[in-house]
């Protein structure tokens, strides 16, 4: 669910970038990262196989 | 130097390329039959982050700052990639989905990502920086019919990747290791 939620942003801010203003395009452009990066945390939660 | 003709030109090319990777993973997928995981769902879209400095720079011309949006995208996605990369570094370990040209689909977008951001500190140091208000305007006369195609083709993979994840994914958060679309399965099953 999120990560549909995270594509459908990233195509409104794909097409705000190459056809709508670029206040728009920058605010969506900031949120995309942070929610990129939100989903990321979501699903990065078990421990990486490492050992030093 | 690089002329701003000559950088807009190669912002269309990177979109093209972007383009192409994305579309390698949906072949993939359809034809191969290995559905995304959610790290694999990520790195798509870490290329899609990727391709807002260039879209950017093909609608509204060049601007060091688009490189910039690009650079962090780079960081990010290699981030993403590099989970990937860890969670199956174990020896023994075969890796998730088929290799392609002998590495993982997650190992070539680390690369992929690495080579952006290379790429943009080499535009960063190579552009011409004259200001927006004294650049010949027939520069971007040559490239916005390639620069259009390329911006639709992007915003359309955008698209399609999202059906393409709602159908995987449902409303539920998406399995580490799909097998099958929630959303096109019988319902009971």
């Amino acid at each position: 669910m999120f990560l549909t939620a995270l594509f459908v942003l990233l195509t409104a801010t794909l097409a705000s970038a190459g056809f709508g203003s670029r206040r728009m395009t920058v605010g969506l452009a900031g949120l995309s990262f942070v929610f990129a990066i939100g989903v990321y945390f979501h699903h990065a939660s078990d421990a990486l196989p490492l050992s030093f | 130097m690089i002329s701003h003709k000559t950088e807009g030109l190669l912002n269309v090319a990177a979109l093209f390329a972007i383009s192409a990777v994305l579309l390698v993973a949906f072949a993939d997928q359809i034809f191969g039959g290995e559905l995304p995981c959610p790290l694999c769902l990520l790195q798509r879209g870490g290329f899609l982050l990727l391709a807002i400095g260039p879209v950017l720079t093909v609608a509204r011309g060049p601007h060091p700052a688009h490189y910039g949006v690009t650079i962090l995208a780079g960081l990010v996605g290699a981030g993403f990639a590099m989970r990937q990369v860890l969670l199956h570094i174990q020896p023994g370990d075969a890796g998730y989905g088929a290799p392609f040209l002998g590495l993982h689909f997650y190992t070539w977008a680390f690369v992929v990502f690495v080579v952006a951001i290379a790429a943009c500190a080499a535009m960063l140091i190579l552009r011409d920086s004259t200001p927006a208000a004294r650049r010949d305007p027939r520069d971007r006369a040559a490239w916005p019919a390639f620069g259009t195609l390329a911006v639709g083709l992007i915003v359309l993979l955008a698209a399609a990747n999202a059906l393409s994840t709602g159908l995987e994914c449902g409303l539920a958060s998406c399995p580490d290791d799909p097998v099958s679309y929630r959303l096109l399965a019988p319902a009971g099953s």
